[in-house]
């Protein structure tokens, strides 16, 4: 079975950062309720294995570009450039100086326990998350093709979006943690 | 050539024939089927539960095993227990897909009776890394063949209420299940010739029966407390679709827990301890337990007594007291609840309904705390008891192809992170809980010295970093790596997860190519060698005729398979050229000429034949509807030839 990669066209979406997160999600539902396994129980096996293959493909894809930092990370992979988010480094001395504070920040008032300041940091994490996607947004939708100048930019702006995204998942499950 | 005959586009060319399938909940304590009748042929039908002959619908998950090696189910069986409750096991849905680390303390385990814990019931055979058996008069016994027992037992009565054999059913599982006890609960099925047409969750199946995929777009909350689990489940449901957005709880909590604080409280005033209790007194204690339990739901206080030849007690217990002894279990169950709408990034006041599901939910605290955390009433219409197995057999019907014009879509998910280990005894987690199933993932491992040609693969499903603090499902050794510098070979490890959360690993190394070996040995289930033995076991033990119902089997598979391939002809043949036709319809007519025969041998050549010459058929429908429908196409104007 051939397999469509562009997560983008398989899911009936515009290949751009900006995405319509309902418009999305309908196009995920048709398609699940159309190729689930559920709808190939009564088929042959043959066709059932299929089903299973596509069905995960589907969710494969609709995960990918419901995350910002995955889809991102898509979006460049399409235009050929990839990113090992494990080995890669960013050399911007100025965010690696703003990390260190955050980083001590939220040290310090996970030590306390400290609610308010942790909300705080969240809040301040958080905006820096959505501007750090705006601004891969103004790079990569304004035009479909990435200048090579441009390539280090986008990838040093994923590096920071998953900077961010980790530190805010650890910020929301301590806040819960906390107010339970 | 002869003539061929062909239908109209999207019509079967066969009358559509009203398919007999089943729901089953088979639960920890209690287990019922249930099925959606066929009205009129309008299949408008609604689900019931199937009694027994004597007007039961609840069938108690009790199995009795005499020394004959013949067995009895259900009441029948629990009505023995107290008199030989060696050989009649009970609350064995605990031990599925488990071994002796998951357990614990094995005194503690009650087989039937607290006289008949795993401790002294574990058969000598089985070492800390084996499945569970347990000796019986029988012989040794697992859990997955007790549910079975307990699995061909509905099955037969639902044959006998529908007036045939069954072609398909849908079993329920806690939806926190892991692999190993999902692989258990297939396992009993295919030990009973079921033919499982799907796994779903018990507070998936739950929501369905309340019906309310007609609703609108809204978050529902599934709190399910069963004899022996917990599972509570989020859902949000929109056009139909039952998307799972978390899932958590505890597959070692339920009422069954309840009875036995009930228990304790009465050996601690009647300053006894359970060993001064014969077999019989302390199972005639606990079954009080549970109706002073029940009781306690409408009146606010129980009288109690014990009457053992040691010491006769009499006590009341106040539903305040009744209260506090639940206190830290009723709280477990709210803090998962906290936790699976953290997960499903919700608030509880964003909640639109509260389906209770399980007997224990009519405990009058379990209510309160609900209704005190959801800030509603929940709902409570349809009998906790059968609402599982009512949505099982609704969603039994749709997968079989009864109610076709069924919206209604199940989209789960996983509920425990799987991942293999890596050095140093880490877990590298590869498909996350709360992922969409099916899914697919690929991970690519390397080699750690240099000429290493095999690589043990461990997989694992848990949250935790260590893979000593996980649940171990699998270990493979992948052989025939070409020798190669250490990091230099890249071998490709995928998991797939199917649409009943069951994990299928496979491996290769992709920059030779070459083909390796997999061998994939389940940790704490049944290989299928030992299922095979055991299906021959049972039939040199039952009065049926194994070749009669292997027959029965056989002709059931080959027949739904020509009814799906004359389907997709009829639909697509236009896909075929003249040759490719020819080869098809001739595997028909093979298939239709031995079916009709009793060797079982022919019909199965004849399916797998039909299955190949099928293969690539199916390939190309798949595409041309995907292209399709990437195209904003709908399946049906592609049917009608006007793509």
């Amino acid at each position: 079975m051939k397999l469509e990669h562009n997560f983008f066209t398989l899911l009936g979406q515009a290949q751009q950062f900006t995405v319509d997160r309902a418009a999305l999600k309908k196009r995920f539902r048709t398609l699940q309720r159309e190729y689930h396994p559920d709808r190939y129980a009564a088929k042959t096996p043959q066709e059932q294995r299929l089903a299973v293959q596509f069905s995960a493909h589907l969710n494969t894809a609709f995960s990918t570009l419901d995350n910002p930092v995955k889809r991102a990370t898509h979006i460049l992979e399409l235009s050929g450039v990839t990113i090992d988010h494990q080995n890669s480094t960013i050399k911007d001395p100025i965010f690696l100086m703003q990390q260190m504070e955050t980083r001590e920040a939220f040290d310090d008032a996970r030590a306390e326990n400290d609610l308010p300041a942790l909300e705080s940091l969240f809040n301040q994490v958080d905006t820096q998350f959505q501007a750090c996607q705006q601004d891969f947004a103004a790079l990569l939708d304004a035009s479909q093709l990435l200048a090579s100048a441009d390539e280090k930019n986008a990838r040093d702006t994923v590096g920071k979006m998953q900077f961010f995204e980790k530190l805010t998942d650890e910020l929301t499950s301590l806040i819960r943690s906390l107010t339970q | 050539m002869a003539l061929l005959q062909i239908s109209e586009p999207g019509q079967s060319p066969v009358p559509h024939q009203f398919k007999r399938a089943i729901g089953i909940d088979l639960g920890t304590t209690n287990s019922l089927v249930a099925a959606v009748a066929n009205k009129g042929g309008a299949n408008n039908g609604v689900a019931n539960v199937i009694k027994d002959a004597e007007g039961r619908a609840i069938l108690p998950s009790v199995v009795h095993y005499d020394a004959s090696g013949a067995q009895c189910v259900g009441y029948e069986a629990q009505a023995i227990a107290a008199d030989d409750p060696y050989n009649t096991l009970a609350s064995f849905k605990r031990l599925m897909g488990r071994g002796l680390n998951d357990v614990g303390d094995t005194s503690q385990f009650q087989i039937a009776t607290p006289k008949n814990t795993l401790k002294d019931a574990l058969a000598d055979t089985v070492d800390k890394n084996d499945v569970i058996r347990i000796a019986t008069a029988a012989g040794e016994v697992t859990a997955t063949q007790a549910s079975a027992e307990i699995l061909k037992s509905l099955t037969t009565r639902a044959a006998d209420a529908l007036g045939g054999a069954i072609e398909g059913a849908v079993i329920t599982v806690p939806a926190y299940f892991d692999d190993a006890q999902r692989q258990a609960t297939k396992d009993a099925a295919t030990l009973a010739g079921l033919n499982v047409l799907r796994l779903i969750n018990e507070p998936t199946a739950a929501a369905v029966a309340y019906g309310l995929d007609k609703a609108d777009d809204r978050h529902i909350v599934v709190y399910d407390l069963g004899g022996g689990t917990f599972d509570v489940s989020i859902l949000q449901l929109s056009e139909g679709v039952f998307e799972v957005l978390s899932t958590g709880g505890n597959s070692a909590l339920g009422g069954d827990d309840f009875d036995l604080a009930i228990v304790q409280w009465a050996l601690s005033q009647a300053n006894l301890s359970a060993e001064q209790l014969s077999a019989q007194e302390y199972r005639r204690l606990l079954m009080d337990a549970r109706a002073a339990k029940e009781s306690l739901t409408d009146n606010n206080s129980v009288a109690l007594s014990i009457q053992s030849s040691a010491v006769t007690w009499a006590g009341e217990l106040s539903r305040d007291a009744f209260d506090m002894l639940i206190d830290a279990l009723v709280a477990a169950t709210i803090a998962a609840c906290k936790a699976s709408l953290n997960d499903a990034d919700l608030t509880a006041g964003e909640i639109a309904d509260v389906v209770l599901v399980g007997g224990s939910t009519r405990v009058p605290l379990v209510r309160e705390r609900v209704t005190a955390l959801f800030q509603q009433a929940p709902k409570t219409d349809v009998d906790p008891d059968q609402v599982v197995a009512l949505g099982a057999a609704i969603q039994a019907d749709s997968l079989i192809g009864n109610n076709r014009d069924s919206d209604l879509l199940l989209l789960d998910v996983i509920p425990l992170s799987l991942g293999i280990e890596t050095m140093g005894g880490l877990v590298e987690k590869i498909i996350h809980r709360n992922t969409s199933i099916p899914s697919t993932r690929a991970q690519e491992f390397t080699t750690y010295k240099d000429g290493q040609t095999a690589l043990a693969v461990h997989v694992v499903q848990g949250e935790r970093d260590l893979v000593s603090d996980c649940r171990s499902l699998a270990r493979f050794e992948l052989r025939g790596i070409p020798p190669m510098v250490a990091g230099a070979a890249r071998i490709e490890v995928v998991f797939n997860v199917d649409a009943d959360g069951i994990l299928d690993v496979s491996a290769k190394e992709t920059i030779t190519g070459v083909s390796t070996h997999v061998q994939v040995k389940p940790s704490y289930g049944l290989d299928e060698s030992e299922i095979a033995q055991m299906l021959k076991a049972s039939y040199s033990h039952a009065s049926e005729d194994r070749d009669a119902r292997m027959l029965a089997e056989q002709r059931v598979e080959a027949e739904g398979l020509v009814d799906a391939v004359n389907m997709a002809l009829a639909q697509d043949g236009n896909l075929l050229n003249d040759v490719e036709r020819a080869d098809i319809d001739a595997s028909i007519a093979a298939a239709l000429a031995v079916v009709g025969q009793s060797d079982a041998q022919a019909i199965s050549d004849a399916v797998a034949a039909l299955g190949r010459v099928t293969d690539t058929f199916a390939t190309r429908r798949m595409d041309q509807s995907v292209r399709a429908a990437l195209q904003g196409k709908s399946i049906d104007d592609v049917a009608d030839g006007s793509l």
